[in-house]
């Protein structure tokens, strides 16, 4: 489980978070809300990438964790398999365990056959789905995962989703994204976010969230 | 291990590092063949100071190791920087290893490097023998230029690398390798003369590559191995490891970061004072405080630094402790003769030393005014003082003094001097005293000098001091005592042939032609033979003769010998010029030479000139072996106050 209470962010004079208090318990969370809205700092302040100035984050231990920045590049020239190894030395997963880990996490995305492929040679969609791999590896029970869905096309975006079904029940999964479709579907409860405050955070109606997220947005605006 | 491995596959993978990497094995290996070929080809011929020029090789060879590893650890960390790897290692509280391997990686491919630049000057050395005087100076040099340099270097990528800007990260290091260079030191010795602002600190921590000495070559200071130079490395890896270190604690414990630091803060900032504060260094070219820039900016000011006031004292004692260290450390006693008791005393004592108190035998300080090369020690109560005690620190950046070597000819007030007196006169240095009695004790290092040497003490009776040490030995030939430096043959050659050498058959036949008696200047006096150097080409002349010793450059000719017999008149010198231009008459043909009379394009005819063309038409009139010696009696003559113009026209 983590907390936050009354959390807040600011850039010099700019607030970006804004007394932000919430609870993640296992499920999927979609993390909603327009371009600076503090989606990208709530993740990181709860991750513990940045400090914040007021509040407080308490969350399980560190190791735990699965993150998928908004923009991850690799080393270009290393393979597939070598990336994947560099993370589970950064994660700190034991050396006898990589290579299955590796190969897991693979298989979970789809990359089992590119596993010996330099990453320069991927597509942008194969790129993202390492991306995803790398955050997943470890099995951690906290992923959260900054505009997951981008890049990927239609059959790519559907196996994530699956993916992402198949873990939530066990795990808490948060994901922020700007495409309503995506949390609509694999969601279980949406959180949406405007100038660094949570102004909605509920559990999800099917079918209203687009409309729902829309009207708030606007009223806002 | 497997990390290790796979970081080290990537490098090279990636073509513009690899390709770097073996460009600069290929460069380098070539360079150092050249180097000690010339190295072991300047052995054969007997002439080992001729090798060091090829220092001047190995600041290109510096140059590649140094911007080649800035480009390979800006680049490869670069790539880490942007891959997240600190991110995720931040979440997971674990230490970016990804990173750390491939600072090891580059470490590894620099070590091989260095090695191999090791095996070379171990041939080198096998082919010209460890006795080789520049032994220990090779060594020194290898250390400081061929190891610190490229990890120097490489910490410089390291931290640049944390610059996400491609554009911005190229444009720094473009700046940092355009400062290594000795051409920026004028742009900036520029920019702080006109605006007083001391910008040329910037080069002290980009001073990675040797100087060029070719240009100010210096045998007997050796290569500059300073201790500035090595600490300018050490900055970048402090600076370097500080920083990397300073991120590995960022979102820790707060005191762990304010211990980075507190820490870091305190390595860096002493580093700094220390390479900035570098002392008594020889450091040429444009550098702002270099020799000659620094001589011709503080005596070339339009407002006149120099005084000249005879002091009203004499000085018959002088009570010295000298410390060579990073620079002159002294605590002079001076005795003091006197007919009335003075309320000032005037001393001479050159400006880069800094005074730090003058006090009487009791321990009493006295009040004292500092202004420029000139120290006033007051005595506003008129108190009977016989003893006066100064104690100093500095250095000059013409003559060197520190625990490597030093170079303080008389001349020069590195002690306190009576009154007020012009150091430089006509370019030259020349601040002579009335004899007095020395008492030298020197730490550090044991120099060489005019006085006769017990242990580290120097006593006796002199005019003026001088102190030398460096690639310097002294021997025997018969009665004559010469200092000399072994390394350069012509040196060698003049030390072993003192007896019967060329100058002085010249000297003779000289004299002879000039119809002058023939002192011998050579006799009974120690020889000290100054090598040719552009700094000391600039302030010194090439002969000097004073009670105890002379003072002989190592391309002396017979002409500077004579000249330093005919004492200097102001009233003159135009003569003295032409006399000695024209080698007092002696073996010029007259007729060859043009008048500038009788050029066109001069528009203002002025005296130097009219005494020139005087000079020529009369030796064609009456002969020139007359008129070079009824010039030289004139010359000579302190007696006659005629016009040195008028003595011209009137010459028959």
């Amino acid at each position: 489980m983590i907390e936050l209470a009354h959390v807040t962010k600011k850039y010099g004079k700019k607030t970006v978070l804004d007394d932000v208090s919430l609870t993640l318990e296992k499920g999927c969370y979609g993390l909603l809300g327009p371009n600076g809205a503090g989606k990208t700092t709530l993740i990181q302040s709860t991750l513990g990438i940045i400090r914040i100035n007021k509040g407080s984050i308490q969350r399980k231990k560190d190791k735990d964790v699965g993150y998928l920045p908004q923009k991850l590049t690799f080393f270009e020239e290393a393979t597939v398999n070598e990336m994947l190894y560099y993370f589970t030395t950064v994660k700190k997963i034991e050396k006898k365990d990589r290579e299955i880990e590796i190969e897991r996490v693979l298989k979970k995305v789809n990359l089992l056959e590119k596993k010996d492929e330099r990453i320069k040679k991927l597509s942008g969609g194969m790129k993202q789905r390492m991306g995803i791999a790398q955050a997943i590896l470890g099995d951690p029970q906290l992923i959260m995962l900054d505009e997951p869905t981008v890049g990927l096309d239609p059959e790519e975006r559907k196996r994530f989703k699956e993916l992402i079904v198949n873990m939530k029940e066990e795990k808490t999964v948060l994901i922020s994204s700007h495409i309503v479709s995506d949390i609509e579907e694999i969601c279980d409860r949406v959180i949406i976010m405007n100038q660094g405050k949570i102004i909605q955070d509920r559990a999800l109606e099917k079918m209203e969230l687009e409309k729902y997220y829309l009207e708030t947005v606007n009223n806002i605006n | 291990m497997k990390t290790f491995i796979n970081t080290f596959k990537l490098f090279f993978r990636i073509p513009s590092l690899f390709i770097s990497y073996f460009l600069m094995l290929l460069v380098d290996n070539y360079l150092m063949y050249k180097i000690l070929s010339s190295f072991i080809g300047a052995k054969n011929k007997g002439m080992v100071t001729d090798s060091m020029y090829f220092y001047g090789d190995m600041g290109i060879l510096c140059f590649v190791l140094m911007i080649i590893p800035i480009f390979l650890g800006y680049e490869f960390l670069r790539k880490n920087n942007t891959n997240s790897f600190e991110v995720v290692s931040k979440i997971s509280k674990g230490v970016n290893v990804i990173k750390a391997n491939q600072i090891l990686v580059l470490l590894l491919l620099l070590v091989l490097h260095v090695i191999n630049i090791g095996v070379c000057l171990l041939i080198g050395f096998l082919k010209i023998g460890t006795e080789n005087i520049f032994f220990d100076e090779i060594i020194e040099m290898y250390l400081c230029d061929f190891i610190l340099l490229p990890f120097a270097a490489l910490s410089i990528g390291i931290l640049l690398s944390r610059i996400r800007n491609k554009y911005i990260g190229y444009s720094l290091i473009i700046f940092v390798c355009f400062t290594c260079l000795s051409t920026t030191d004028s742009i900036l010795t520029d920019i702080y003369h006109k605006t007083s602002i001391p910008v040329y600190y910037i080069s002290d921590f980009c001073n990675l590559i040797p100087p060029d000495i070719t240009a100010t070559y210096d045998p007997l200071y050796g290569f500059p191995m300073e201790l500035y130079r090595v600490l300018a490395k050490v900055f970048w890896i402090v600076l370097a490891m500080w920083t990397e270190m300073i991120h590995l604690t960022k979102g820790r414990q707060k005191w762990k970061q304010y211990v980075c630091l507190a820490i870091g803060s305190i390595m860096i900032v002493l580093l700094g004072f220390r390479i900035t504060n570098k002392g008594s260094v020889l450091r040429m070219q444009s550098y702002a405080k270099s020799g000659i820039v620094e001589t011709n900016y503080y005596y070339g000011a339009e407002k006149d630094n120099q005084k000249e006031k005879r002091g009203e004292f004499y000085i018959t004692n002088y009570d010295m402790e000298l410390t060579f260290s990073d620079q002159l450390y002294a605590k002079v006693l001076i005795e003091i003769n006197q007919h009335t008791t003075l309320k000032e005393y005037n001393f001479t004592l050159y400006h880069g030393y800094h005074v730090d108190y003058v006090e009487n035998v009791n321990g009493e300080k006295l009040n004292f005014v500092r202004d420029g090369d000139y120290l006033t020690v007051k005595n506003e109560e008129g108190k009977q003082l016989e003893e006066i005690i100064i104690g100093y620190k500095g250095y000059s950046s013409v003559f060197y003094s520190n625990k490597k070597a030093c170079f303080l000819p008389g001349l020069f007030p590195y002690y306190p001097k009576a009154g007020f007196v012009k150091i430089y006169e006509d370019g030259y240095v020349g601040c002579e005293n009335e004899k007095s009695h020395f008492r030298i004790k020197t730490n550090g290092i044991v120099p060489y000098s005019n006085l006769p040497k017990e242990g580290n003490v120097f006593q006796g009776d002199a005019k003026n001091v001088i102190l030398l040490s460096g690639f310097y030995e002294e021997k025997n030939i018969g009665v004559q005592n010469i200092v000399y430096y072994p390394m350069n043959g012509l040196s060698k050659e003049i030390a072993e042939t003192m007896e019967n050498t060329e100058l002085r058959d010249d000297y003779k036949k000289l004299c002879n032609y000039l119809g002058v008696f023939q002192e011998d200047v050579f006799e009974r006096k120690k020889i000290i033979i100054i090598p040719s150097s552009l700094t000391f080409n600039s302030v010194l002349k090439s002969f000097y003769v004073f009670d105890q010793y002379i003072l002989l450059g190592d391309s002396t000719t017979a002409y500077d010998v004579l000249e330093s017999q005919v004492p200097y008149d102001e009233n003159k010198t135009y003569l003295r010029d032409v006399f000695f231009y024209f080698q007092a008459g002696m073996d010029v043909d007259f007729s060859e030479e043009a008048l500038y009379s009788e050029d066109d394009t001069i528009s203002d005819y002025e005296e130097y000139m009219e005494i020139h063309d005087l000079f020529i038409t009369k030796a064609k009139k009456i002969g020139q072996k007359e008129v070079a010696r009824k010039v030289f009696n004139y010359l000579a003559d302190t007696t006659n106050t005629e016009k040195e113009i008028d003595f011209m026209r009137n010459l028959r």
